[in-house]
């Protein structure tokens, strides 16, 4: 089922409806039916394979505390379990193709399987959670869960099941095991949170999200189109996946629970590792938590360092789909961290923190972003060495003013989000103060209307899904 | 020791909150029906009526870009020497707009002509709800009178419960024409870094709609070229012969797998209405299948189910007294013949129209 449809939205008012009426235990049972019922709606075998993934966590957090002396056994076969569902469903046309790839090369003869499966929505994201789960119970960060039906509430929770944030146990578990309340001003700020979410992958999203097909659609474009293609898909990629996290923290609000916040603005970062502290936040810090510190970190020799960051960003990339083009994506942005890294050894500290130059580095960083995601866009090899050879000087005077049309077109569909950004920054502060509630309730209301009418006059004719929703 | 004048006032403030909250949500979805103009159905427009009946034609043409790009009106009355034509269409119609051409301008104009000829391709004679929403709708509005119970009727038959949703919603928020006049300006600012040199004509388009003045005929005349211009070199950029080659081998035409299905589609589509209206008025109805652009080697791409579905389709036209003419696969209409995947290039509209002539001679009997 997706968020923005008539469907999500009827099945919204009526979970929430019934929802409210009921008490604990009985909303934990009704939510974790909802969920399943949200999940399986499109595909409902795909409920096996979420229910695996659940019971594998949940008897391994059993296992692992009453046998504490086999808790390493258990925990592997968590591990195990669901590396292994992630291992078969989403990478295992992958490492056939590479791996017939090799023997082909070296003249050997193959018979590959054509399997086609069908990818299960939100399998990245719910097998990490489960894993997290498994992961911080070993090192005892966290005590294991008997509930299995408040468990498998927290694994299939659907505002955020199939494209995150991704939970963790120690946010998501205590509040749903405790009672939940809805104060009007929750409500409130979760109306505005849903709304600001529709309009940016209605408005936003779907409409530089043409542009951005259209220029990815040509053999070989012109070195200005191309980048035009690319800056509406670093529009696009940013208002989908954002709009995704608005609606599910804001349709989680309504449900009285509070999950995590998972962008920050990252086009106003000043550096990539700050663009890592600010893009998926859930996924970023997952990674940091769960491979990069317990890889060593920024521990040991430079060369173990640099590993240990190349590495997680190889995996980051690889976690985002089965294709070398998110590899690539990946480890390009391990290379920036690094670079990041060594500059700060050479540029001074009061240098870099001059007024002046805060500004360039945001648009250089955000240059670099760019830069990135034409490899997360394009997934064939060939067309991004193709894309990177493109002459810059060699186009026509009409190209050149339809890439400039398609850019300006897309800028000024980007406009409220850099809008956000001032207000989040420079308004935002001022308005959150007790004293000026009445004046940001006001501005809000104001807000609220002008997108629900950007909503109806502005919103694409063409839709799709959610980026995210591939991974 | 609770204190109940706490706990009073924890409670109003908590009512308050909520009123205030159901106030806010209130007023965000309640405020635009406002500002949106009402959905006055559009007039009946007499102009082609009009022109039909002066010009009393013995052929007629309807269809959409398609057929403007393929039949030249003029040239073929020049090839019929006595004989005249007629063209009806505008850019994007469809079934629906055609039935409403056939019935509300043909018919009722009482002109007789020997044939009537409908240019469609592959699907669209059996999608009876496409392009009938949004800026389609007032085209359709201006080809019906008030009441339209067939044309209601076939589309509410095929509508699905979400389509069916959304039209309430249009009505309760008619947004069509704040939409069209959006698009135009966020695409007319677009523009401006690309023609700086109508900067003044954007500004006083801009002036005019504050200060409800009228920016000279000759500006828009102008702007509407350069327009109309730059459309094409956006055309042209994007043109087929540009796209990725595993595009080229993959296209498909548009429709849902259903949608091929003629024997579960075509009962409840306006297919059987217009071949119905047609003998009742005795109209000889001829319907043409385009040819969409071949590629490089010369192929058409038709699918087994579009095979299936053209087969069926032609066969029910046939089995009810009907012309039926399929140019794919016609050597004739050659790769360069177009200006896109489906249009002919204007300056080859008369080849082809003689070619139609020559390809079609039992309509002109």
């Amino acid at each position: 089922m997706i968020f923005h449809s008539m469907a999500f939205i009827v099945f919204l008012i009526v979970v929430l409806a019934v929802y409210w009426l009921l008490k604990r235990p009985a909303q934990n049972i009704f939510l974790l039916i909802a969920s399943y019922y949200f999940y399986g709606y499109v595909h409902p075998w795909f409920l096996i394979l979420i229910i695996i993934s659940t019971l594998s966590a949940y008897f391994s957090g059993i296992f692992m505390d009453r046998m504490p002396d086999r808790k390493k056994f258990f925990l592997i076969l968590s591990l195990v379990v669901n590396l292994g569902l992630l291992g078969v469903f989403k990478y295992f046309g992958f490492f056939v193709e590479n791996i017939s790839f090799i023997f082909q090369s070296l003249g050997l003869q193959t018979y590959t399987m054509a399997l086609s499966i069908l990818l299960p929505v939100g399998i990245s994201f719910y097998t990490f959670q489960t894993l997290s789960y498994s992961i911080d119970l070993y090192f005892d960060r966290l005590s294991p869960r008997k509930n299995l039906l408040d468990f498998a509430l927290f694994v299939s929770f659907f505002p955020q099941l199939v494209a995150g944030p991704i939970e963790r146990a120690s946010n998501l578990l205590p509040q749903i095991e405790k009672e939940r309340t809805l104060t009007p001003d929750d409500a409130r700020d979760a109306f505005f949170l849903i709304l600001w979410g529709f309009f940016k992958k209605q408005v936003i999203a779907d409409n530089v999200a043409i542009t951005c097909n259209n220029i990815f659609q040509l053999e070989a474009p012109t070195f200005a189109l191309l980048w035009t293609g690319v800056f509406a898909f670093t529009i696009q990629i940013y208002a989908d996946f954002s709009a995704y996290t608005d609606i599910a923290r804001g349709s989680a609000k309504l449900l009285g629970f509070n999950i995590v916040q998972n962008f920050n603005h990252p086009y106003l970062s000043k550096s990539p590792s700050e663009f890592w502290r600010r893009w998926h936040m859930s996924l970023s810090y997952w990674i940091r938590d769960y491979i990069y510190i317990p890889l060593g970190g920024s521990r040991g020799g430079h060369g173990r360092k640099l590993f240990n960051l190349i590495f997680t960003f190889f995996l980051c990339g690889l976690w985002h789909g089965a294709s070398w083009n998110f590899v690539i994506w990946g480890v390009y942005h391990g290379v920036l961290i690094e670079l990041h890294r060594i500059s700060k050894n050479i540029v001074p500290e009061r240098i870099s923190k001059i007024k002046a130059l805060q500004i360039p580095k945001v648009v250089f960083t955000f240059l670099l972003v760019v830069i990135g995601w034409l490899f997360f866009r394009e997934q064939d090899f060939a067309y991004i060495i193709k894309y990177l050879s493109i002459n810059p000087f060699k186009t026509t005077a009409s190209e050149l003013q339809v890439a400039s049309y398609l850019f300006c077109h897309t800028l000024i569909y980007s406009l409220p989000l850099w809008a956000h950004a001032e207000y989040t920054y420079k308004i935002g502060p001022w308005l959150s103060a007790p004293e000026n509630k009445t004046i940001m309730v006001i501005l809000r209301t104001v807000f609220a209307i002008m997108m629900f009418i950007g909503i109806l006059t502005m919103r694409s004719l063409f839709t799709t899904d959610f980026i995210y929703f591939q991974f | 020791m609770k204190n109940p004048g706490n706990a009073s006032t924890s409670r109003k403030s908590a009512y308050k909150s909520f009123i205030s909250f159901v106030v806010i949500v209130g007023i965000v979805f309640l405020l635009p029906t406002l500002f949106l103009r009402s959905t006055k159905k559009e007039p009946f427009d007499t102009t082609a009526v009009n022109t039909l009946v002066e010009h009393n034609p013995d052929y007629v043409f309807i269809g959409n870009s398609f057929l403007d790009t393929r039949i030249d009106a003029e040239y073929l009355e020049q090839l019929l020497e006595t004989e005249k034509v007629s063209i009806l269409f505008k850019g994007g119609e469809l079934s629906a707009h055609w039935y409403l051409r056939l019935k509300n301008q043909v018919i009722e104009s009482g002109v007789k002509p020997k044939t009537v000829f409908i240019f469609f391709d592959d699907l669209k004679l059996t999608m009876p709800t496409a392009r009938t929403t949004g800026s389609y709708k007032k085209r359709l509005e201006v080809l019906s009178h008030d009441k339209e119970e067939t044309l209601e009727e076939v589309i509410s038959k095929n509508l699905t419960r979400s389509e069916k949703l959304e039209r309430k919603l249009d009505q309760i928020y008619p947004v069509q024409s704040a939409r069209k006049s959006i698009e135009r300006y966020i695409a007319s600012i677009s523009l401006i870094p690309t023609m700086p040199g109508d900067l003044a004509f954007l500004i006083s388009k801009f002036a005019g709609v504050f200060s409800h003045k009228r920016v000279s005929l000759e500006m828009q005349k102008a702007n509407n070229t350069k327009w109309s211009g730059f459309q094409s070199k956006v055309n042209g950029v994007f043109d087929i012969a540009n796209q990725k080659k595993s595009n080229l081998q993959n296209f498909t035409p548009e429709g849902e797998k259903e949608d091929y299905d003629f024997a579960n589609n075509y009962a409840d589509s306006f297919l059987p209405v217009m071949i119905e209206l047609a003998k009742e008025n005795n109209v000889r109805l001829a319907f043409v299948r385009i040819q969409n652009r071949p590629d490089l080697n010369g192929n058409i791409h038709q699918s087994n189910e579009l095979k299936k579905y053209v087969a069926d389709l032609k066969d029910y036209i046939l089995k009810n007294g009907c012309l039926y003419h399929d140019f794919t696969g016609d050597s004739s209409i050659t790769r360069d013949m177009y200006l896109d995947g489906s249009h002919i290039e204007i300056s080859h509209r008369k080849e082809y129209t003689k070619i139609f002539l020559e390809k079609f001679p039992e309509a002109f009997e």
